[in-house]
């Protein structure tokens, strides 16, 4: 049967192709390149991220010639920002892209190089508003040309580092590097034959395996580099770094291989700086072309001194882009539309059709899009009038929006959709591909099976509108081309093509093409009914994309699902091959043999994991053996599979964030936290009829006053607060110093910082509490800074002592902070002094300067060479040692809470002793307060 | 006796208040930095407001410090609590948005 089908195949295909023969053939359609893996990944993922890595070397500007002389550098014009400058217009089309499905999310960087590795932008997404900060930085490269050196491993390095600085979305991500030098490495200035050093940076960092090439290719980094040198030789690593192919002489050998992992880009070398804009913008967008100007003509009689590229765009033609080159301000750049009129470049446009911008003096990007059905059509003539217009050019891309259907027709003419195609069967495919704009049938298309060693073409031929690619070619190429012989899904991708009339791209001589874009279709292939079908990845795996394949991070394992529908006749066993082609090191880990029963579609789970760490797609193919049960018979299979990985979590980067974080947190509040303890550490101006009093007291250990005689003070002990009507540091009040310290401020607290108060012979209790040390001879005093209604207790060294001694009352002198009598009278204050002080903490206060003088009795003596006795200190409350003042002790409520912390269950235990101190009111410290 | 002096420094009738309305707006800010704190929102903007909630919590701290010392200030008991509250809050917004920020930058993200 399979037989009877293939000659009626061959008859059919025989017939067919006498009449009409291939399309490819015949059309004058033109030839192009096949689509460079960054294409393929933008039209997959729509997602972009390039770097521009750029020569800042001085020869740029000028070089040494013999004898020392100087002469001009290769760059004198700065050609290259100007290609810069196009390569980002060429970028922000793909962000405006007419055709929403074609539309990419764009990031830009750049970087400088030579003595070493600069970052100047870094990442931002590139939108109409933001690319005109990008174009002013790409500007500013026309200063950076001091460099001595031109350190490629710097360089790469630094790319490397920034691709990775890159936040990484969900998702693959397109990367591409657009690397420009004028010259070769050159890391010592050692002349024309490479140094050890140097020799070594190329064999091992660059080129070595996991060098920076190896890794750029792992990363997924799509590397397109352009020199500009008229020697194309010395740029040979910038060619291996990019192609993979080219050369570079060492000392005793020729290096003709760079890295391990297949490289991904390209590269092109400008022999003049005026060729730039054309090399890097072909090597980004590959359709652009130069075409030859011709003289102008205008009703057959030719023009003086005036040049001309014209051209008639069609129906299929959305927009169209030019790269205008004037080369001379005195000659005059315009656009002639049939429908739209005349317009002057490099001047005001007005037309809604035509958008431009301006690259440098000489340079413009001009867009013209289908904005109202039609008005673009017709012939389009770009003049240069003027002495110089013979050096005027222009690079011209046209762009097309297309739709594609592909159709499966059977012998017997039953058509279906094309999801799958059988080995052996003599189906056919249809591609039908029409112009979205106008609607026109598309002159042709290029069919291409994709592999992972590149692109099969497929013949075919017109037939009522559509192209046909008859079953006898399908099965050529899927049982005889070594790619395909055992796969069991192949991805058919479709390129339409269309020339635009009168313009001739002087590389290919034909017509300049229209660029539609590329259409993948995935074709499953069977292999008649007598073993498993294979129907594709299982989607509903977790951790898998939306089309079922595993998205790898790191070097984690995943699992993927291989859906098969079982044999007709029999259940059969489908074996996975230990042997992964990839470029990632993939790897099974467990479900290599899977049993499909017959015709139910059964899903094989494997684990798979790949030991490299990567970022981006990676082809690879998995091997599978078929066999029937009760059957020797076997089949080998081979499933492509588009790897995506992610690279792997890591851990100095969180914690280097972290701590980044925290460190900028402590910093900004530790600053501000000084000043406003700067700021407030001073006593508040008091009302200058406020009074300040001195009088005697006799205190008793439980807090109790009793002012000696407060009817009658003496004039010297009573004033007026005149020290105080304006904010101070620090002020004397009856021989008692008052001290604010901003350090204790920022140490203790900024909400309720306390002001010191010391006297020489004197233990001072505050109303705000105490400080006590034992290295210090006497209490300080803590007051509030607002000092109305505040007191002060000044308690004698002899009796303190007594207190110590067991003597329940004692006498001490009372500083104390009145209102003004006017708004109360004195009598009434002292009587509220007195209940104030007895309702405050001075009983506790008290009890802990008590405490504090026993300790340091307690202290082991020390014998003098003399013989006496005396008692040394210990510095055990100097939390903040010897060094540190009194005023950065802990105040006697916070030492007082550790104590209690640190003695609670022994407290416990002797609470019937009475000596527990409850405690206190004292403010405590906001979290940076 | 000095009583005959009548100058007077504060004025009897102006009562002066905590600054409430700053208060306000950095609760505001701290509230909004607490929000950013929902996974899938913008932590980087969370630890900022965090930062600036506790900038500005401390700026109310120490206005209101300065406007205790006069005579005529009105205390309010909630409001030195709630200040030490949403210092409190912005101090743990920060860690918050923080660790999310870590782990952001763990898993290949991030700010640096």
């Amino acid at each position: 049967m399979r037989t009877k089908l293939f000659s009626l195949g061959i008859a059919f295909f025989l017939v067919a192709t006498t009449g009409v023969f291939s399309a490819n053939a015949l059309s004058l359609v033109p030839e192009s390149e096949p689509q460079p893996s960054i294409t393929s990944c933008i039209a997959k993922h729509h997602r972009l991220e390039a770097l521009m890595v750029v020569d800042e070397s001085v020869s740029l500007i000028r070089a040494k010639g013999q004898n020392g002389k100087i002469l001009p550098g290769t760059d004198m014009n700065d050609d290259r920002v100007t290609a810069l400058k196009a390569v980002t217009q060429v970028l922000l089309d793909k962000v405006n892209d007419i055709d929403p499905k074609r539309r990419t999310e764009v990031s830009v960087a750049l970087s400088g190089f030579g003595n070493g590795y600069v970052p100047h932008q870094k990442w931002m997404d590139l939108t109409s508003s933001s690319s005109t900060d990008f174009l002013e930085e790409i500007d500013k490269q026309s200063k950076r040309e001091t460099s001595q050196y031109t350190r490629y491993h710097l360089a790469l390095e630094g790319a490397l580092k920034t691709f990775s600085e890159k936040e990484s979305e969900n998702g693959v991500t397109c990367r591409l590097l657009i690397w420009f030098s004028d010259g070769q490495h050159d890391d010592n200035d050692s002349g024309k034959v490479m140094s050890s050093a140097e020799e070594s940076q190329v064999k091992k960092a660059i080129c070595g395996e996991n060098g920076f090439a190896d890794r750029l290719r792992l990363q997924g980094v799509y590397t397109v580099a352009a020199g500009l040198n008229e020697n194309e030789r010395a740029l040979g690593l910038m060619k291996l770094v990019s192609q993979g192919n080219g050369d570079i002489k060492l000392k005793n050998e020729t290096l003709n291989s760079c890295g391990v992992v297949k490289p991904e880009g390209r590269f092109a070398v400008a022999s003049g700086a005026g060729d730039l804009v054309e090399t890097l913008v072909s090597l980004v967008e590959p359709d652009v072309g130069t075409p030859n100007t011709q003289p102008c003509t205008d009703e057959n009689e030719v023009e003086e001194e005036c040049s001309q590229i014209s051209f008639v765009v069609g129906s299929e033609v959305s927009r169209f882009t030019l790269f205008v080159d004037r080369n001379d301000q005195d000659v005059v750049a315009t656009l002639y539309s049939d429908q739209l009129g005349e317009t002057k470049l490099f001047a005001k446009v007005s037309d809604p059709n035509i958008e431009q911008t301006l690259l440098s003096d000489n340079g413009a990007y001009v867009r013209v899009s289908r904005k109202q059905d039609g008005l673009i059509n017709g012939r389009w003539t770009l003049k240069f009038r003027g002495e110089n217009h013979a050096q005027a050019r222009a690079l011209v891309r046209f762009v097309g929006e297309a739709t594609v259907n592909l159709t499966s027709v059977k012998p017997d003419g039953t058509r279906g959709t094309a999801k799958s195609i059988d080995r052996f069967e003599t189906e056919l495919l249809r591609v039908g591909v029409t112009a979205k704009t106008g609607g026109a049938v598309l002159e042709g298309a290029r069919l291409e099976f994709k592999t992972r060693d590149g692109l099969v073409e497929l013949q075919s031929y017109s037939e009522a509108g559509a192209l046909v690619i008859p079953a006898d070619e399908l099965q050529r190429v899927l049982r005889n081309n070594p790619q395909l012989k055992d796969a069991l899904e192949v991805e058919l991708i479709v390129t339409p093509l269309g020339s635009v009339e009168g313009i001739t791209d002087p590389k290919t001589g034909r017509n300049m093409p229209i660029d539609f874009g590329e259409f993948p279709s995935k074709l499953r292939i069977t292999n008649g009914s007598g073993f498993p079908e294979y129907l594709g990845l299982d989607r509903s795996i977790e951790g898998v994309d939306a089309t079922g394949h595993p998205i790898f991070k790191g070097t984690n394992k995943k699992t993927v699902g291989f859906k098969f529908k079982g044999a007709s006749a029999s259940d059969s066993v489908v074996t996975f091959d230990t042997e992964l082609k990839s470029d990632i090191g993939l790897k099974f880990v467990s479900g290599q043999k899977c049993e499909v029963k017959k015709v139910v579609e059964t899903t094989c789970t494997l684990e798979l994991k790949p030991s490299r760490e990567s970022n981006g797609s990676h082809p690879a193919v998995a091997k599978i053996t078929s066999s029937v049960k009760d059957s020797s018979e076997t089949q080998i299979g081979e499933i492509p599979l588009d790897l995506e990985t992610l690279l792997p979590n890591d851990t100095s980067r969180g914690i280097k964030t972290a701590l980044l974080l925290i460190l900028a947190f402590l910093v900004i509040q530790g600053a501000q936290r000084f000043f406003f303890a700067w700021l407030i550490s001073r006593y508040a101006p008091l009302s200058p009829t406020a009074r300040r009093v001195r009088l005697d007291v006799t205190v008793d250990t439980s807090g109790q006053i009793s002012i000696v005689n407060r009817l009658e003070i003496p004039v010297s002990d009573e004033s007026f607060t005149f020290d105080n009507v304006e904010s101070t540091l620090g002020f004397d009040a009856f021989g008692y110093s008052f001290k604010c310290s901003p350090t204790r401020t920022f140490l203790h607290s900024t909400s309720s910082p306390n002001g010191q108060v010391s006297r020489d012979g004197r233990h001072v209790i505050g109303s705000g509490g105490l400080i006590t040390s034992k290295n210090e001879t006497t209490a300080v005093g803590l007051v509030d800074l607002a000092l109305r209604g505040q007191w002060i207790l000044g308690v004698d060294l002899s009796e303190a002592q007594s207190l110590v001694g067991g003597s329940t009352a004692i006498t001490a002198e009372l500083i104390a902070f009145l209102e003004p009598y006017e708004k109360k009278s004195r009598d009434d204050q002292m009587g509220e002094l007195e209940f104030t002080i007895a309702s405050s903490n001075l009983g506790q206060y008290l009890a802990l300067l008590i405490d504090n003088l026993n300790s340091k009795v307690e202290v082991e003596p020390e014998v003098l060479i003399d013989g006496g006795d005396v008692f040394v200190a210990s510095n055990d409350d100097d939390v903040f040692g010897s060094g540190v003042s009194v005023f950065n002790s802990p105040t006697l409520a916070e030492k007082e809470s550790t104590k209690s912390s640190r003695s609670r269950k022994k407290k416990r235990k002797d609470s019937d002793d009475g000596g527990d101190v409850p405690p206190f009111a004292v403010p405590s410290d906001d979290p940076f307060a | 006796m000095n009583d005959g002096f009548a100058i007077q420094a504060d004025s009897p009738d102006e009562m002066v208040y905590p600054p409430r309305v700053l208060f306000g707006i950095a609760a505001v800010v701290v509230v909004a930095s607490i929000v950013q704190l929902v996974p899938s929102f913008d932590h980087l903007f969370g630890y900022i407001t965090a930062l600036v909630g506790a900038s500005l919590g401390g700026v109310v701290a120490v206005i209101d410090q300065k406007r205790r010392a006069n005579s005529n200030y009105i205390n309010f008991n909630w409001f030195s609590m709630s200040l030490k509250a949403i210092r409190y809050f912005a101090l743990a917004a920060a860690a918050g948005n923080i660790a999310y920020l870590a782990i952001d930058a763990w898993q290949g993200k991030g700010i640096i």
